[in-house]
């Protein structure tokens, strides 16, 4: 069994400061994820998969239970520490692209690389390595809006992994993309998984896409209540 | 590159940078010609003021402040006279005698101020006459030809060429008396200092109150008011006998009504600034709100609030610096050239007993740099809010789908 990156334990989300109004989002989730995952979160709306994912991203804090991301608890640091670790070991995709707009394509790519003050000519290689992943080389001086929402969510993809951190977290990748360009958009992700070893933890309502994951997890009501394993 | 951002974000949204840049910009141009207006006018009134009488700065003995008395002279005022005409910032210098004598003429009798004046000193200091209502102007040669205040000269009706008796008291204890001549009188449409006095050239008054080589006051006069209080030390040694005193202080009156005018003023820019303000602070915090989720993503990927903040912040200063370029320039043009052509009043104003009728605006760097300060000062004030909010949103709320 190779070595567990992210571990959630007993982790309880509730909402709402009145008894009457208080909503339980995530009633004692325990979850491990193993480095070069490749993992699918699902269930009906509502059921909590964004909840879960804000919280091992560090942009909500559970009511209780911990979570760790390389052995840190990251439930207990706020502030810069919280977004310089961020910053070094989560990569983001949304489900709305959510580039910058003001920026390039190149620019938005080494954003976090420049935060982290990566030399140039290191962000210049591995600006072009990423977008040629994504198949999107040549369109480095192009600006969000000049591209389709497609090549948008490559962008967005090579931007959470340029700086190669320890998970990509990506909530609902694919709705905003129709099936076709949605499903070729995570089979990039899965060839990049193979070919990075990068840990992957994405949501998502598409059947088709479920089959793609190597490991499906079902949640419901705040609980989860099935795991599956593609081989 | 939160610089770069800052820039490009103002860009990108060009007509509400527009707009708000307009309106800062059209904020500084009317605090800017107020300012210029304000200066220029009372800059009028002030010239106008010091220029008939007292000048910018006034030499006299320091005794001589608290009791003007006849003894309390400038001894060998010409050498004080020689020493200051060096000065480049002095453009006149007029020594004047002061003091009292009973006028005569016929059965009437009055008591008189007398002013002992340099003809020609005088005249390039105030311009003593083009205050004289009829007769001529004295000269170096007068001798005993007097000028008479308007209403002295109503009181004891007198007229050109009558012969006036004055009886006072010579610094020698002596009893002064002589017959005078009265070449013209002196005076204003409105009240004033001229109103009862008698002028004379200053040798005579010397002789007639024996103060040989003695001067009550020296009244500079200089290319620019406003440096009366910065200079008026700088021109008689600490130690000696005189005193130098700009005109801030020895029209204290004057000065201290002008300055509660002004402050009525300061409340009008005041109010415009909050005005401006209000208006920036509304476009600022709508396009930060617009792009939340923006700053939401950048909080994602490990920016810090901190940095949100200055890019807000940032925003607001190239923005409200552009806006007071663009604002010096244009009030620049137009405070120029009110200062040329000025606004003619429909009525005159009257201000201390002065009539203004017209309006001229002055340019200094005070009309530039004032609004500056104030709409740099309120933009930043006004984004505080906007980029403290946004610095400070959770990312979760920011990132959330509708
Ligand atoms: N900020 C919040 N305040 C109150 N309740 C919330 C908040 N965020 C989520 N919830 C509630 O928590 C529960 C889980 O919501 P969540 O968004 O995690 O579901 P989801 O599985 O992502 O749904 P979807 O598939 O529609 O995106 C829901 O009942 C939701 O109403
Ligand atoms: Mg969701």
């Amino acid at each position: 069994m190779s070595e567990i990156i992210f571990e959630l334990k007993n982790v309880t989300k509730i909402f709402g400061h009145h008894i009457e109004t208080q909503v339980t989002a995530l009633s004692g989730v325990d979850l491990k994820i193993s480095k070069g995952e490749f993992v699918a979160l699902v269930g009906p709306s509502g059921s909590g998969k964004s909840t879960l994912l804000n919280i091992m991203s560090g942009f909500d804090t559970p009511t209780s239970g911990d979570v760790l991301l390389s052995g840190k608890k990251i439930n207990e640091i706020s502030g810069t520490e919280l977004s310089d670790f961020r910053r070094d070991h989560i990569g983001f995709i949304f489900q709305s692209y959510n580039l910058i707009p003001v920026l390039t394509v190149r620019e938005n790519v080494e954003y976090v690389m420049i935060l982290q003050g990566r030399p140039v000519k290191e962000r210049e290689e591995k600006v072009k390595d990423f977008l040629s992943a994504v198949g999107l080389a040549g369109k480095e001086d192009r600006y969000p809006s000049e591209l389709s929402g497609g090549q948008q969510q490559r962008v967005a993809v090579a931007r959470a992994m340029v700086s190669r951190p320890d998970i990509v977290i990506a909530d609902e990748p694919s709705a905003n993309l129709d099936s076709k360009t949605g499903t070729a958009l995570v089979e990039m992700m899965l060839s990049l998984n193979e070919k990075f070893k990068t840990t992957f933890i994405f949501s998502t309502h598409d059947p088709v896409i479920m089959e793609k994951a190597r490991r499906l997890v079902t949640i419901k009501d705040g609980r989860i209540i099935h795991e599956k394993k593609n081989t | 590159m939160l610089l770069k951002m800052a820039l490009r974000n103002i860009i990108r949204n060009r007509r509400r940078s527009l707009l708000t840049g307009m309106m800062m910009s059209g904020g500084f141009v009317f605090i800017s010609i107020s300012l210029g207006f304000l200066d220029g006018s009372y800059g009028a009134i002030i010239s106008l003021f010091t220029g008939q009488h007292t000048g910018h700065i006034q030499i006299t003995d320091k005794s001589y402040i608290k009791t003007p008395s006849l003894y309390k002279t400038i001894h060998n005022f010409e050498t004080v006279l020689t020493d200051l005409s060096k000065n480049k910032s002095i453009r006149a210098l007029a020594p004047r005698i002061h003091s009292e004598a009973l006028v005569y003429y016929k059965s009437a009798t009055f008591g008189a101020e007398v002013v002992g004046i340099d003809p020609i000193a005088e005249d390039a200091a105030t311009a003593y006459s083009r205050r004289i209502l009829n007769g001529s102007a004295l000269s170096e040669t007068s001798g005993y030809d007097v000028l008479v205040g308007k209403t002295l000269a109503r009181v004891l009706q007198v007229g050109i060429g009558d012969d006036i008796v004055l009886i006072s008291q010579g610094a020698d204890g002596s009893i002064a008396n002589d017959i005078f001549r009265v070449i013209g009188s002196v005076g204003t449409e409105q009240e004033g200092r001229d109103d009862y006095r008698i002028y004379m050239p200053l040798k005579t008054a010397a002789e007639f109150f024996s103060l040989y080589h003695q001067a009550h006051e020296i009244s500079v006069h200089l290319y620019d008011f406003n440096l009366a209080s910065r200079i008026s030390d700088s021109l008689v040694d600490s130690d000696s006998a005189l005193v130098a005193r700009p005109w801030q202080e020895v029209e204290s009156d004057f000065y201290r009504t002008m300055q509660l005018d002004r402050q009525g003023n300061d409340v009008s820019i005041l109010i415009l600034m909050l005005m401006v303000g209000i208006g920036v602070l509304n476009t600022i915090l709508m396009s930060t709100l617009e792009r939340s989720r923006e700053f939401g993503v950048l909080k994602a990927l490990g920016t810090h609030p901190a940095h949100i903040f200055f890019m807000i912040m940032s925003e607001g200063l190239i923005l409200s610096v552009f806006a007071a370029a663009l604002g010096s320039l244009v009030s620049t043009i137009i405070n120029e050239y009110l200062s040329q052509s000025g606004i003619q009043f429909a009525e005159p104003v009257s201000f201390a007993g002065m009539k203004i009728s017209e309006f001229r605006s002055s340019v200094t760097s005070g009309t530039i740099l004032f609004p500056s300060c104030v709409i740099i000062f309120t933009t930043l004030l006004a984004s505080l809010y906007p980029a403290l909010k946004s610095s400070k949103s959770s990312v979760s709320d920011a990132l959330r789908e509708f």
